[in-house]
């Protein structure tokens, strides 16, 4: 006789709310995880728009009397490049380390506002969008990353001579007015989570260092972008409602721009390059197994450095005519900012002497990184002389330094700390060899576009200029310096197939691959949405550390 | 709050039963003799994570508020009023759809 089972067990079907389908939950997320990713992809997404309008500037370039683009089009790209790469690629990238691994470094759960986070990236995305999309209105900002009043005023002078009428630099305004608004909503959650949300016995004294720089971060940028939102709302005045802030015929003043700026601007390079401080004092160690050198000093010259960053401004204005007393006085700070800057790249030094050096990928960068940043501070300093920045200034001479120290240093970190923490994103290991090939090329390139920039300084190239006759002697050195850009992309090339070929076969990481310090490594790869099963409870600076090794712990071995 | 789990607090009885060899021991002797205070026995309680209290919440509202802020500065440079329009209804609707949002 046939029998039939009857299942007593009732399913309810029901739809999947939004916030359960994949795409719902990365729209909705507020895990600080997830929308750190999410800032780290947009990031590399804007690196790669920019890194074309670098490819297009270098092209343009790269041979005399050159027809690629026209001047108009030649500033709209060049300050495209500008602002793709300084808000839209490095800031975003940094707040996407920021925000994955500062609270499972500290111990913490999340973010102190998730949904204030998630508001700070969604505004960079659509802000970034926003500003992009300027090219679709055929009125990309075009008066450089600093839009120099009046210049980026509607008209200039008592003839009202038309100066930039167009939507451009209200697209510049506007799309910075945006992301500030980002910067700020990030900057308050970092303060407050790393003050408030430590795992117990995490002292002020015991935090990471990436998380001591992103702190310090933080507040610079809390302090620094009032200021240039002040400008831009200023010159969104006079280009709308009439008046004159900056026009010296109507007895505005248009040093007024430059000073507002620059006091945002100055700052806001070490914006740029503090948390990359902070990523090469985590990778340095591991790959030394030794603990940082001079911790304290490296902390506390952080701060010392985002101090003196508001003292500096005005280096940039050297040549509009300044006091001497004010030359002086900026002069002095700025070469007094090269001493906690100084401290740093010592104390990394000595931590890599006599340690038992793991020369993977992630070494490899920030090795290169401390070389490549040495060469921009050292030129930095000569800029800081005033007779000499009065010979280059507005050369490609600093169009070397920024892009020794933003391209050599910064974008060196970014990728160091890529292929340091994607293990712990993604659960997989980078090639390695294909990250080798990528680091050399790197190196190669980045110095092959950015060196011959010094002589082509020296020898009097204004930046800025769209093209340049073939007399001047600077043929070779252009041309050697746009090769130089052409084996970057190539280096981008090789990372980019790298991380493909990773996320469908890479090698599995485990929890820990580079035998880690810091708490972010006691979690699994990728971690758990709560991060920590219980909270670790922390006894010196290497808790990860003196959790393998109880026996060597490092509370048993010295005061910390 | 972290919640422990039933299961992991079961252990935790059986616990406080006398262990095997103090029971040989108290067969040994059999005069009653004075023992040392008894230790009082800590049980690892290893919490259970609840995600849904733990973590925070989704939310739509930051996206939505963010692109609101993008419809009105859009309306703004384009001098469209409608956008602009658009832009200040959405706006007020995010901030208040994320104010009265459940936690």
């Amino acid at each position: 006789m046939a029998t039939r089972a009857i299942d007593t067990t009732t399913t309810v079907v029901r739809r999947k709310t939004l916030g359960e389908t994949y795409i719902g939950e990365w729209l909705m997320t507020t895990d600080h995880k997830k929308i750190g990713i999410m800032y780290i992809v947009t990031g590399f997404f804007f690196f790669f728009v920019g890194g074309m309008e670098a490819l297009l500037i270098r092209t343009q370039l790269a041979v005399p009397d050159g027809k690629v683009l026209t001047p108009q089009e030649y500033n709209a790209v060049f300050t495209m490049h500008g602002v793709t790469m300084i808000f839209l690629f490095v800031m975003p990238t940094l707040t996407g380390f920021g925000n994955y691994v500062v609270p499972l470094m500290i111990g913490a759960r999340d973010m102190a506002f998730p949904r204030l986070n998630a508001f700070g990236y969604w505004l960079v995305l659509f802000g970034g969008t926003f500003i992009q999309s300027s090219f679709l209105f055929g009125q990309p900002p075009d008066g450089g990353w600093f839009q120099y009043a009046p210049l980026s005023e509607m008209s200039c002078g008592v003839h009202a001579a038309a100066c930039t009428p167009g939507m451009n630099a209200d697209f510049w305004v506007l799309g910075t007015l945006l992301l500030g608004v980002s910067s700020i909503a990030g900057s308050l959650n970092f303060v407050v989570t790393i003050f408030k949300l430590r795992a117990p016995g995490m002292s002020i004294n015991r935090i990471p260092l990436f998380t001591w720089m992103t702190l310090v971060t933080a507040f610079l940028l809390l302090f620094a972008l009032p200021s240039l939102t002040a400008a831009g709302g200023l010159l969104l005045l006079d280009r709308h409602l009439g008046t004159h802030f900056y026009q010296a015929a109507f007895h505005g003043d248009p040093l007024l721009w430059q000073h507002l700026f620059w006091s945002f601007g100055h700052p806001e390079v070490y914006i740029l390059i503090l948390p990359a401080f902070g990523m090469i004092s985590e990778i340095l160690p591991v790959f030394s197994r030794k603990p940082i050198f001079g911790y304290t000093f490296i902390a506390w010259s952080g701060v010392a450095i985002g101090f003196l960053s508001f003292t500096v401004w005005a280096h940039h204005m050297f040549a509009v005519g300044l006091p001497p007393i004010a030359q002086a006085f900026f002069a002095t700070s700025t070469t007094l900012i090269a001493i906690p800057t100084a401290v740093k790249i010592f104390n990394w030094v000595a931590t890599v002497f006599g340690g038992k050096l793991n020369l993977k990928v992630p070494m490899l960068f920030a090795l290169g990184f401390v070389a490549m940043f040495l060469i921009g501070g050292l030129n930095g300093a000569a800029l800081a002389v005033v007779p000499f920045d009065y010979q280059v200034t507005d050369t490609y001479f600093v169009i070397s330094h920024i892009h020794y120290v933003l391209f050599g240093g910064t974008a060196f970190a970014i990728f160091g700390g890529m292929y340091y923490w994607f293990p712990k994103m993604t659960g997989k290991l980078f090639n390695e060899r294909l990250g080798q090939l990528h680091f050399w090329l790197m190196l190669i390139g980045a110095n092959l576009a950015f060196f011959p920039m010094h002589n082509l300084g020296l020898l009097g190239m204004p930046r800025r200029v769209y093209t340049y006759p073939a007399y001047l002697g600077w043929n070779e050195l252009n041309l050697l310096s746009s090769i130089g850009a052409f084996t970057i992309g190539l280096s981008i090339m090789v990372f980019l197939f790298n991380l493909v070929v990773t996320l469908k076969n890479g090698q599995p990481a485990g929890d820990d691959p580079w035998d880690a310090y810091t708490l972010e490594w006691d979690t699994s790869s990728p971690p758990k949405k709560y991060n920590f099963l219980t909270l670790p409870i922390v006894r010196s600076r290497r808790p990860f550390y003196d959790k393998k090794y109880p026996e060597i712990a490092d509370w048993k071995q010295v005061i910390h | 709050m972290l919640k422990v789990s039933q299961e992991q607090q079961e252990p935790a009885k059986e616990d406080e039963q006398p262990n095997q060899k103090e029971l040989q021991g108290a067969d040994e002797t059999s005069e009653p003799t004075v023992s040392a205070p008894k230790k009082k026995r800590v049980v690892k309680r290893v919490p259970k994570i609840d995600e849904a209290v733990i973590s925070p919440r989704q939310s739509f509202w930051p996206l939505a508020l963010a692109l609101a802020l993008v419809v009105l500065f859009m309306g703004a440079i384009t001098n469209s009023i409608i956008i602009l329009a658009i832009g200040v209804v959405l706006v007020l609707v995010a901030i208040l759809g994320w104010s009265f949002e459940r936690r």
